[in-house]
């Protein structure tokens, strides 16, 4: 063991990585400490003004809006203007994406309208991997782009302004070409888990999951992972693995926290959705449809790069039984 | 965050980060960047610790999750990319070793580590990277299987 000691003791980093390290933490806390103190004396400011004019604003609101439904009677509703935001993660660790492009495409209206509204409007992500828009009411196409990432494309709809809700939107960063990503996404705050089942190298299965979370073969390559493991709403789970040989590769979603019988669908009330990435694209989105009963959700297998829809759902007792 | 307690954690425990990222990274330049990184996040955390080693282990799980992910951000098979600078170790019995240490996979790589290297026992290792003690226990016995075929007992106590 001594010898192994030695060795890393004579690893040589920069020989004034301290000081350097050292200068730019108290260069940052200094900054962290003056963003504190602005954060918190906006705030009382804003609050002070909400104070003083908050009576003078109630009273000319009030007039406003009594104007205001008279002139909006005869117009047409699809003009009036709303907001889109969200933030953009990456699939594999659920890190904000800054300086990524939204182009929002809003959908067709009915064929008797003139539209004279823009239909094309772009956003870009601060540092934070957020985005805010005005746009005109209705249903939009986002494409989002971002180098180094798979482009993807997510129909998305319009919010008032006083609602609070961010789209959370995610990206994969591009892959080898035989290495494929499963991003599952879903609606409601319950627990769902991804899992892998794949041909080990002694002629059985593996299963990875949550409590597997790696499968290194006995080469010592890692060929899947279980990259995050969501226990709240809307995801992602997402599992990177990079098939070897024949066998199969199974992808299935299960609801093995839940307490569930035959006759529960809280998998399906909570609509999940996996995204199948390979390489640099996307080539497979796959939704489980509504009032199914069942805990595990069977997705696809993958055999010699070539992926079969399965689309089962089943109910298992424990973690064992799921294939 | 009190700027001296910034200063006294620098000292500390940078060393000791810096060889661990290492082990992921392989490069020393990578690594640096890792330590500072988890600093920065230790700073804007600001978390309140029980003691001296809460810190340690707090610090060593950010960098261990840091180097992860600055590894998955570009996903490929791990493969061992020694860094020059391990080559220049004038006792080449040590070179290699370290070599065939970090052409482990990771998790043995993390355990033997933490184990032959900071001294932490396999319990303390559990909880620093979130796994069951078990679990460490045969990823510390499988690292060291492996490196006894190679290296014909040099490694064991």
């Amino acid at each position: 063991m001594n010898n192994y000691k030695k060795a890393v003791d004579k690893i040589e980093f920069s020989s004034d990585f301290e000081k350097r390290l050292l200068e730019k933490l108290l260069v940052e806390n200094n900054r962290h400490k003056e963003k504190v103190i602005r954060i918190n004396s906006d705030e009382k400011r804003k609050k002070r003004k909400k104070l003083v004019y908050s009576v003078t604003a109630a009273a000319v609101a009030c007039a406003v809006f009594i104007t205001g439904v008279a002139f909006a009677v005869g117009r047409n509703s699809d003009t009036a203007v709303s907001i889109i935001k969200g933030t953009v993660q990456s699939a594999v660790d659920a890190k904000s994406i800054e300086n990524t492009q939204i182009v929002l495409t809003k959908k067709a209206l009915a064929q008797q309208k003139e539209d004279t509204e823009p239909s094309v409007i772009t956003a870009v992500t601060d540092e934070n991997g957020s985005f805010c828009v005005e746009v005109p009411t209705g249903e939009y196409t986002a494409q989002i782009i971002k180098d180094g990432f798979i482009e993807s494309t997510v129909d998305i709809s319009s919010q008032d302004k006083s609602d609070d809700q961010y789209n959370t939107l995610f990206l994969s960063p591009v892959m080898e070409e035989n290495t494929y990503r499963a991003v599952l996404t879903w609606e409601k705050d319950f627990d769902l888990d991804l899992c892998l089942s794949l041909p080990d190298d002694k002629g059985g299965r593996y299963k990875l999951f949550y409590s597997q979370s790696d499968y290194v073969t006995q080469s010592g390559d890692s060929i899947a992972s279980l990259d995050i493991d969501n226990m709240h709403g809307d995801g992602p789970e997402t599992i990177t693995f990079c098939p070897v040989g024949n066998g199969v590769y199974r992808l299935s979603v299960a609801c093995y926290s839940a307490l569930v019988k035959d006759s529960d669908s809280i998998l399906s009330d909570s609509k999940p959705t996996v995204t199948l990435y390979k390489g640099n694209s996307i080539i497979g989105k796959y939704t489980l449809s509504d009032f199914q009963k069942g805990n595990v959700w069977t997705v696809f297998e993958i055999r010699n790069y070539s992926v079969k829809e399965i689309n089962k759902v089943s109910t298992v007792k424990s973690i064992d039984e799921a294939e | 965050m009190d700027n001296q307690q910034i200063e006294n954690a620098v000292i500390t425990y940078s060393q000791s980060l810096l060889k661990i990222a290492y082990t992921y990274m392989k490069s020393t330049a990578d690594a640096e960047d890792i330590v500072q990184d988890a600093f920065i996040q230790y700073l804007r955390s600001a978390p309140e610790f029980d003691n001296d080693d809460h810190e340690k282990a707090w610090l060593i799980r950010v960098t261990i999750n840091l180097c992860k992910n600055s590894l998955k951000s570009s996903w490929r098979r791990k493969r061992a990319e020694l860094d020059e600078n391990l080559m220049s170790s004038p006792n080449e019995d040590e070179g290699f070793l370290l070599s065939e240490v970090l052409k482990l996979p990771e998790k043995f790589r993390t355990v033997i580590h933490l184990h032959y290297y900071e001294g932490y026992e396999i319990k303390e290792i559990a909880e620093i990277i979130g796994q069951n003690p078990s679990t460490v226990g045969v990823w510390l016995k499988r690292g060291r299987e492996r490196l006894k075929k190679v290296l014909e007992g040099d490694f064991y106590e």
